[in-house]
């Protein structure tokens, strides 16, 4: 069924889809970076870009962003929004617990540097935790 | 005893001839965790419970039950 109680609750529908779908696209842009890295990916300065990503991310994930309506900052922010947020959290830790175990493993048989490391896991559980809210927050306004 | 919650929430809010989207103005939270909970996807908080039998004029035991 279609939101039709106001305007304020069909605005926070549009922009928790249109978070939802950023973020499935921030989550793909991390791993094609990782992906697509190499060796040029390790100069100090071209993890800036990524660096920002990684930031952006986190930040839009924490938090409900800069929103000026406090009306609509709750309703981006309420009950199913919140376990939906705890639900992605658990995702990444689970991520990169798995990503860190694999990166050990893959270290201890070839040499790998930290800075790819740090990258695979940070770029593994950010993506988890994005795209698994993503998913929640889609599936729940169907 | 079963941990299994039940909900009348989408037969209640027929009854009144609400939307989703009108129920979730009613009590303050957006159209999706209206949706969830009824779909017994999300299981609410004893607030939004409250919030939600208020809203509809039931008492929360007609609108949630363990089965």
């Amino acid at each position: 069924m279609m939101a039709s109680g106001g305007s304020v609750i069909d605005k926070a529908e549009r922009v928790s889809r249109r978070r939802a779908a950023i973020f499935y696209l921030l989550a793909g842009v991390l791993v094609l970076s990782v992906l697509t890295a190499g060796e040029v990916g390790e100069r100090p300065l071209r993890l800036l870009p990524w660096l920002c990503m990684v930031a952006l991310g986190a930040t839009n994930l924490w938090t409900v962003g800069v929103v000026r309506s406090p009306r609509l900052k709750a309703l981006l922010n309420d009950e199913s929004t919140r376990a939906h947020r705890s639900a992605a959290m658990s995702a990444g830790f689970v991520a990169a617990l798995a990503s860190g175990a694999c990166v050990t493993v893959v270290a201890a048989l070839t040499p790998l540097s930290a800075v790819l490391a740090g990258k695979v896991v940070i770029t593994a559980s950010l993506a988890a935790a994005l795209g698994c809210f993503a998913t929640l927050e889609l599936r729940a306004s169907r | 005893m079963s941990e299994e919650l039940h909900n009348a929430l989408k037969e209640a809010r027929e009854a009144l001839g609400l939307t989703q989207g009108a129920l979730a103005e009613r009590v303050g939270v957006s159209r999706k965790t209206i949706n969830t909970v009824e779909n017994g996807v999300f299981v609410p908080s004893t607030v939004l419970a409250l919030k939600l039998a208020a809203a509809l004029g039931r008492p929360v035991e007609a609108l949630f039950r363990l089965a």
